[in-house]
């Protein structure tokens, strides 16, 4: 009897994602990542049975083996391959955790061209729900800053980044699906937030921005597959900073004085 | 005289921004830089971009000029145009 594809779906800041799984000898593997999937996404709020498809990530069966491509004398392992005008993209089931993270983000990054962008950001909400981001590059103090007002009962909801996208006329926020660094975040949408840009400094601080300023600093904060911005990925951001207040967030990463501040 | 590759060019409120995604680099212009450059990204040649903005702000043509070759030159410096 010839066996069914199986299907998972996720939801990924709004879009459906269908991870499609054709039958394939390599059992070991097949179940191996079809369990790793559904263990780390369904705890953690990502899995739906919506019915609509935005993307489709197909693990194809690949009898003979993983693809490979030589380029002269060096060979290279396909961990997947992308068909964006399609609205798919391949892979197979021995692919890693790790692999197909970053697959995730490159799918989330195209679907996104339309109506948003990934940001390097922590974020945490309040104990009024409000939602607040943390922009800096690696190492200037968004996770010191998200973490220590973690420790004052606020919430986390990422480390390492965050997916904005203007749904409906609002700008919306999602987390990541991706575990960042020692952080798993879970599935979440907010509307609205406070978007602050972290320096670290001797005094506790806000200073207000103009536009051209937050954009000069927001953009080495978008998160992109090749490091090149796209044309409607520049002109998303351009209208997130013309529509949200963005300031400048000097912080001696004193926990009270940042919440008392904020 | 063309635009240099790979520009985000975009109107934000009052400001005019260009993004240079080969330097990752910013670049606030102010309202005629802005049109000089759309005029160039739409293929116009020196004496068409003269005449559009001598129609449009109304000075003798010496100073119009003058003002395009100072403009020319900043955005050659900058780096947003290659080309004669």
């Amino acid at each position: 009897m010839k066996q069914k594809n199986q299907v998972l779906k996720l939801k990924l800041a709004g879009f459906t994602i269908q991870l499609t799984f054709e039958p394939t000898s390599q059992r070991e593997y097949e179940t191996l990542i079809k369990k790793e999937l559904q263990r780390t996404f369904l705890k953690r709020g990502f899995l739906t049975k919506r019915k609509k498809r935005d993307f489709e990530i197909i693990f194809k069966k690949n009898e003979d083996g993983l693809e490979t491509k030589s380029e002269g004398e060096k060979q290279f392992f396909l961990g997947f391959e992308k068909d964006f005008k399609k609205s798919k993209a391949y892979t197979n089931h021995s692919i890693g955790m790790a692999t197909f993270f970053l697959l995730l983000k490159e799918v989330l990054e195209h679907l996104l061209e339309k109506d948003g962008l990934i940001l390097h950001a922590s974020s945490c909400i309040n104990r009024r729900g409000e939602l607040h981001l943390f922009i800096a590059p690696s190492g200037g103090g968004k996770s010191t800053t998200a973490n220590l007002l973690a420790k004052r009962g606020w919430r986390k909801v990422s480390d390492d980044s965050i997916i904005v996208r203007k749904v409906k006329n609002k700008w919306s926020f999602f987390s990541p699906p991706n575990p960042e660094k020692e952080f798993l975040p879970f599935y979440s949408k907010h509307e609205g937030a406070r978007v602050f840009l972290v320096k670290k400094s001797k005094k506790t601080y806000l200073k207000d921005l103009s536009e051209a300023k937050a954009l000069r600093m927001l953009l080495p904060q978008i998160w992109t597959v090749l490091g090149r911005i796209k044309k409607n990925t520049f002109s998303n951001l351009a209208k997130f900073v013309e529509e949200n207040e963005v300031k400048l967030l000097y912080s001696n990463l004193n926990e009270k004085k940042i919440k008392d501040l904020l | 005289m063309k635009l240099k590759k790979d520009l985000l060019i975009q109107k934000m409120g009052k400001t005019h921004v260009v993004y240079d995604n080969e330097t990752a680099t910013l670049h606030e212009l102010n309202e005629t830089a802005f049109e000089i450059l759309m005029l160039i990204k739409k293929g116009k040649n020196k004496s068409e971009i003269l005449n559009a903005l001598g129609r449009k702000y109304k000075v003798k043509p010496e100073q119009a000029r003058r003002d395009l070759a100072d403009y020319f030159a900043d955005l050659k410096k900058a780096d947003l145009i290659v080309g004669r």
